[in-house]
């Protein structure tokens, strides 16, 4: 067994593509320019990397993604290859990525995800991101299932559970907001309140319009090196502290309780890893493609007791000045699905180049990054 | 208004390990799983039980369950399900062991709650495929 891996990596450089509201982009492009801006960051040539994983773009699938994106951008990959674990796709990316490294078989490993679904998909977006689905579920496919679905029925639980109610998860979205408004580009920057969430058109009771995220195109990128080579490249240094993975089943109905144990299971390993706690932690940037789930990723990671959550987000917890400022981008309810969004964050709380959100003197950053319904979780720990 | 056809809502495609859970829905019964080691019993999405044993076999279920979780569905993810807006996505917690994702119809949408008592109701979608729907019991 050789020693661990954590604390030897590094993420070197973080980028994301320019997104556009009217003009369709291939997940390929908006790989490549992330990708891109992720080199540039770091001071790195694409013929200085040797190793590309991506995501599977869900809204534009291509057969081999991870090779027409090493292609494009002329790196000689040693490692390559495309995850399928949706939302936890760029956590798991890094994780991979890390492994390689430390196994020797790469040095230096671009991870990107991104996806076309924002100005490709015309009229109504769950049906188009089903008819973008190549594949039909026999188990959930024949009664109608859409994805707000799949994490309604795990709030519905979760209400159940913990008497909570759908203002604990307007909180979420409320506190998105604070963070979007203080930002001039973001795409969604009025003024929120839970009554108006609560009065956004129903999608999949208990979840309203405004607990979900908009649907939208994205590319982000973080590129993986050992802190050895790092030492050379921008400053500061940003290493992987600790990390796990949380796996629980495919179908909502398989899983033995809801909320699903991946994120306990993820946040057990990459905490035990680092050797810190939760309230160690300066900032949590965690996957909110839902309320909900950001919500009990928040509890499950052990920033508040379970069924707290809305009391963490309702509360100022979770704003800057906070005791754990929480998606500071404003997340992916404000910028859309870019699941990948919760890296390049972290990254840069940690280097205190977050620009106006900066979490003041933040020393370790969280990145949570959930899949399939809450079914994948990937925890980690950054620090310098 | 327009004559357009409903499309058909996406059915089952049995393979050989699930055809014989979406035959007996065709004939009005409900099969799960069984291990033949430790009894354990669940959907046909599971091929090996949790304890190691390969060899599962069929068993009888009563159809009768409880409501795990649910969702109202308002915004449908296929024209084939418009018409039914709103319908209610419910996990149901068989009494025979196993889970199912199924809907509940034959009652108001308001009218669901966790822990509701239900039984199973069967629709023929295709040549020996039935899937399986829950009502108030």
């Amino acid at each position: 067994m050789t020693q661990s891996m954590y604390g030897r990596i590094a993420i070197a450089g973080v980028g994301e593509a320019a997104i556009s509201t009217t003009q369709v982009r291939t997940a390929q492009d908006l790989a490549v320019e992330a990708g891109l801006a992720a080199m540039a960051d770091a001071g790195v040539s694409p013929r200085e990397v040797d190793g590309v994983i991506t995501a599977s773009p869900a809204g534009d699938p291509h057969f081999m993604f991870s090779t027409l994106v090493a292609e494009a951008l002329n790196i000689p990959a040693r490692v390559n290859m495309a995850i399928q674990a949706a939302g936890a796709s760029p956590g798991m990316g890094v994780l991979y990525a890390a492994r390689a490294i430390a196994a020797g078989d790469a040095h230096t490993v671009l991870v990107c995800e991104s996806d076309s679904r924002g100005a490709k998909f015309k009229g109504d977006k769950i049906q188009a991101m089903r008819a973008a689905r190549p594949w039909t579920d026999d188990w959930e496919d024949p009664f109608g299932l859409t994805v707000p679905g799949k994490y309604a029925l795990v709030a519905q639980r979760w209400m159940h559970r913990f008497g909570g109610r759908p203002e604990d998860l307007a909180a979420v979205a409320v506190a998105a907001r604070q963070h979007a408004m203080r930002q001039p580009h973001a795409p969604r920057k009025d003024p929120l309140t839970v009554d108006k969430v609560l009065g956004s058109a129903m999608i999949a009771s208990p979840l309203h319009a405004l607990d979900c995220c908009p649907v939208a195109d994205w590319g982000g990128a973080v590129l993986v090196t050992t802190v050895e080579r790092a030492r050379d490249l921008r400053p500061p240094v940003v290493r992987l502290l600790g990390a796990g993975e949380g796996h629980s089943p495919y179908h909502l109905a398989d899983i033995d309780d809801l909320p699903p144990a991946a994120t306990r299971q993820s946040a057990q390993a990459a905490f035990g890893i680092a050797g810190v706690k939760p309230s160690d932690i300066d900032t949590a940037q965690v996957f909110d493609a839902f309320t909900i789930a950001a919500l009990i990723a928040m509890e499950d990671l052990g920033f508040c007791e379970p069924g707290a959550g809305g009391a963490l987000f309702a509360g100022g917890d979770t704003a800057l000045g906070g005791s754990i400022p929480t998606n500071t981008t404003g997340g992916m309810l404000t910028w859309g699905n870019a699941h990948v969004i919760v890296l390049p964050e972290a990254v840069r709380q940690v280097r205190g180049d977050a620009g106006i959100n900066q979490v003041a003197g933040a020393e370790l950053a969280l990145a949570h990054g959930i899949g399939g319904p809450m079914a994948l979780a990937v925890t980690m720990i950054l620090g310098k | 208004m327009s004559d357009t056809p409903i499309p058909a809502k996406p059915s089952p495609s049995p393979g050989d390990a699930t055809a014989p859970f979406w035959a007996a829905c065709a004939e009005g019964r409900l099969r799960l799983r069984a291990c033949t080691a430790c009894g354990a019993r669940f959907t046909p999405t599971r091929a090996a039980c949790g304890c190691g044993c390969t060899r599962l076999e069929w068993v009888e279920a009563s159809g009768r369950g409880t409501v795990f979780s649910y969702t109202v569905v308002h915004r449908a993810p296929d024209p084939a399900f418009r018409a039914e807006l709103p319908y209610v996505i419910a996990i149901v917690a068989l009494e025979d062991g196993g889970r199912l994702m199924s809907n509940v119809i034959g009652c108001a949408a308001d009218a669901v709650r966790i822990g509701l008592p239900v039984r199973a109701v069967y629709e023929t979608v295709g040549e020996g495929v039935g899937v399986p729907k829950f009502t108030p019991a």
